[in-house]
């Protein structure tokens, strides 16, 4: 059995007071009102997030990012019942990073590298296959991944299902009979670049984003039409501003990202051209705005003494107009980032009351260990508070949007530094919250680990890792490696939390059944009361679970739960790669605090798909 | 610090181009086998007798774990767990755990992410590499060589490669 432990409802307000005076006083304010009367809840903009119609075209299955499904079939009275109704092995042993997709009664399923695409016919009894798309990958390219040969998902739009293969690809594929309708390369594997991340389809643009973040790439994010494949713009996340795509459409909020070519300016010379700044999460559509929202991951390296500077545009949320790529405002997360805190985690567009009045944010649980709160239509930071153990960063400083850095916790060459936290891959990382706008709770599943690293020089040599730092990972305090919580944005505080024994690797999914759905390192796929937290119902996996649960309406009308069962990804590559947990430094850290994960799981790629008995 | 950096780095990015094309130029791995299985019967091909000189050879040994950083090795491997290539320090070997295996995979590559290092690591110091990851093994610490049976002894494809002495190379970091 797995160890869970549910926290009793609530922290007390004033728990959640921060050392600094003013933010306890705000805090206690609003903690004030909300036991007063009830504060209407915060809504995803309804032209990002339409009514559910049961099917599930992208990963963050609207472009608000809610993971809310309207099905309420499944519900606290009857999940009890819930059974396997079918599966299908994917046929490889990595991690399982994709969240499935359903449309017009047919699956999608992406497997990690060899990147395989299976359709699976949902009116037929078993879900048989309809066909494989193999797009056949350089095998190479799994030498530049960084944490494992993971996909995180697909996108439909027109007729297409679209995705990257790890070899740096996105190839567009008939969603009726699997054939390649084209094929664009984008990523070069002898500069260390590779694609993971889950497109998304907006107004007839693919938006996609490279990795390589460990290997001295320059990030970008690129635009395809979805027709044709042909890119339309591209934007990188270093280097002067024509090549970033700022013009005199960027408006950013704080005076730290004014000025020109900072991409530039903000590097030892040169640096940027292998700086990173890579983009592999998420990205968010507002269409009442025309702007979409995504966050570039780390600097490179690691090692900070070799690049001096903020390193823009790092570790930070860009917004972008889709039809142009032109930037209307950044803002950095972790400016001269030191922890490999990225900013690629998911962004979710909701309209929320802030003292007394809507506005419109995003919502970012950052790897710093920070959930922030931006007003998305100029970037201001409105709220960032820790949702997750942080001694690296002091507090966030909203007159200046910046963090507040612990300089005990500062990295550096020549020794190591102890227990920071949250360690590099975060309070959390990639995988994704969900938020239900029936109980305005953010569903956050994430880690609760900290690290030893040591700074060391690094050379760089194209196609290969560029990190330059040795880390050994921990667990955090109360020893629980995962917790699962749900996340009060407008009081910023939790409403309740889970703790896992081993870090939450997996997507959250909300139902409007008031279920929110999950998967443990160890294979438990689980539903917990979306208001409460208790544990309603669990099923044992064959694998890990790392994936990205999703709910979908069958041909019979019955609510369906799937989710792709098989561990591995930077958690937990110990296992598909069989790693030696002699050395903790292995996977960049990661083998020191996983070293039991062997012994609780083997690898294997299954898609399971429930449903309540007939 | 970050102007030793750009000194280092360029220095090495100097010295492999210059060192390209001579002293690997007659490197390759001869008739190293990364099979155990010979249809019809046979066996392994005889060692290549350049790597005696560097297998458990403290200093080459010593050597190969400097370069092993130098050159990124760790950066997949790390220090023997791996992560993004194999575990080198248990005792599971794909292609091979003697000496003149392991130089050929470094020296060739491999087709699953294995870069190949034959145009950017001098010879000498691709067999001082295999030295040290050979001597992280457990296989080869507890059970000594694994090797593969040789054949009778015959004449070698090629003469053994003399190291070529470098007094340059990645030392000058120091």
């Amino acid at each position: 059995m797995t160890r869970a432990t549910l926290l009793p409802i609530s922290r007390r307000c004033a728990d959640m007071m921060r050392p600094a005076i003013l933010t306890g006083i705000l805090t206690l304010a609003l903690c004030g009102i909300a036991h007063a009367q009830e504060i209407a809840k915060p809504t995803p903009p309804a032209s990002a997030a339409p009514k559910d119609d049961g099917q599930w075209v992208m990963a963050e299955q609207n472009y608000a990012a809610t993971r809310f499904s309207g099905l309420d079939q499944i519900n606290g009275t009857n999940v009890k019942g819930l059974q396997v109704a079918f599966t299908f092995s994917t046929g490889t042993t990595h991690g399982e990073e994709a969240a499935p997709l359903v449309v017009d009664n047919t699956m999608y399923i992406v497997t990690p590298y060899p990147n395989n695409l299976y359709a699976l016919d949902l009116t037929k009894p078993g879900a048989p296959m309809k066909w494989e798309y193999q797009p056949k990958p350089l095998p190479a390219s799994q030498g530049v991944a960084c944490c494992d040969v993971v996909n995180r998902g697909a996108a439909y739009y027109d007729g297409k299902i679209f995705y990257n293969t790890l070899d740096g690809m996105t190839v567009a594929v008939d969603a009726k009979d699997g054939h390649q309708v084209w094929r664009k390369q984008l990523a070069d594997i002898n500069k260390g670049e590779s694609i993971t991340m889950a497109p998304l389809v907006v107004k007839g643009k693919v938006l996609v984003g490279d990795s390589g973040g460990e290997f001295g790439v320059r990030g970008w994010v690129q635009a395809l039409d979805a027709g044709t494949g042909d890119v339309v713009w591209k934007a990188y996340s270093t280097g002067p501003d024509k090549d970033v795509l700022i013009g005199p459409d960027f408006h950013p909020f704080y005076d730290t990202e004014k000025g020109q070519d900072l991409g530039v300016k903000t590097w030892p010379p040169d640096a940027w051209k292998i700086g990173g700044g890579t983009m592999w999460g998420w990205i968010a559509y507002d269409p009442d705005l025309n702007l979409i929202y995504y966050g570039t991951a780390n600097p490179g390296p690691w090692n900070q003494e070799q690049r001096p500077g903020d390193n823009k545009w790092t570790a930070g949320v860009f917004a972008r107009d889709p039809d142009t790529g032109a930037a209307k405002w950044f803002y950095q997360t972790n400016p001269h980032d030191e922890h490999d805190y990225d900013g690629i985690n998911e962004i979710i567009l909701l309209d929320m009351p802030v003292n007394g009045q809507t506005r419109k944010v995003l919502l970012h649980p950052d790897r710093n260990g920070f959930l922030y709160v931006l007003d998305r239509q100029t970037g201001e930071a409105l709220n960032a508070e820790p949702y997750s153990t942080v001694n690296s960063i002091l507090k966030v400083d909203l007159k200046t949007g910046r963090p507040v850095m612990n300089p005990e916790k500062e990295t550096k060459v020549g020794s190591t530094v102890r227990d920071i936290c949250p360690t590099a891959s975060g309070g959390k990382d990639w995988n994704p919250s969900a938020y239900s706008p029936r109980t305005g709770l953010l569903y956050i599943p994430h880690e609760n680990i900290c690290m030893d690293w040591e700074s060391v020089q690094t050379n760089y040599i194209a196609g290969t890792p560029y990190v330059g730092a040795v880390v050994k990972m921990k667990p955090g305090p109360g020893g629980n490696r995962g917790e699962m919580t749900a996340w009060d944005p407008v009081q910023a505080k939790p409403a309740w939390q889970i703790k896992e024994d081993l870090p939450l690797w997996s997507g959250a999914l909300v139902t409007a059944g008031d279920l929110v759905f999950y998967g443990t390192m160890d294979g438990w796929f689980k539903a917990v009361d979306a208001k409460t937290g208790a544990l309603e119902w669990q099923f044992k996996t064959g694998s890990g679970i790392i994936g990205q649960p999703i709910a979908y309406k069958g041909p019979d009308g019955k609510e369906y739960i799937a989710i792709l069962s098989g561990v591995g990804g930077w958690s937990g590559a110990i296992v598909p790669g069989n790693l030696d947990p002699r050395d903790p430094s292995g996977a960049l850290g990661f083998v020191g605090v996983m070293p039991d994960l062997k012994a609780k799981t083997t690898a294997g790629g299954m898609l399971y798909v429930f449903a309540l008995p007939s | 610090m970050y102007s030793r950096f750009l000194r280092n780095s360029g220095l090495a990015a100097a010295l492999i181009v210059s060192l390209a094309g001579s002293a690997w130029a007659q490197g390759a791995p001869g008739s190293t086998a990364v099979t155990t299985l010979f249809p019809g019967g046979g066996s392994a091909p005889p060692p290549d007798p350049r790597g005696a000189q560097y297998d458990r050879n403290p200093q080459a040994i010593a050597e190969g774990s400097r370069l092993f950083d130098w050159y990124n090795c760790s950066g997949c491997h790390f220090h023997g767990a791996g992560g993004i290539g194999p575990a080198l320090m248990d005792d599971v070997w794909i292609y091979g755990g003697s000496i003149d295996q392991i130089y050929a995979s470094i020296y060739q590559g491999r087709p699953n992410g294995m870069p190949s290092w034959a145009h950017k690591i001098p010879d000498d110091k691709i067999w001082e590499i295999a030295a040290y990851v050979r001597s992280l093994s457990t296989a080869t610490a507890a059970n000594g060589p694994d090797q593969p049976t040789p054949s009778p002894p015959s004449p070698p494809a090629a003469e053994p490669q003399q190291p070529t002495p470098q007094t340059t190379g990645p030392d000058a970091k120091k």
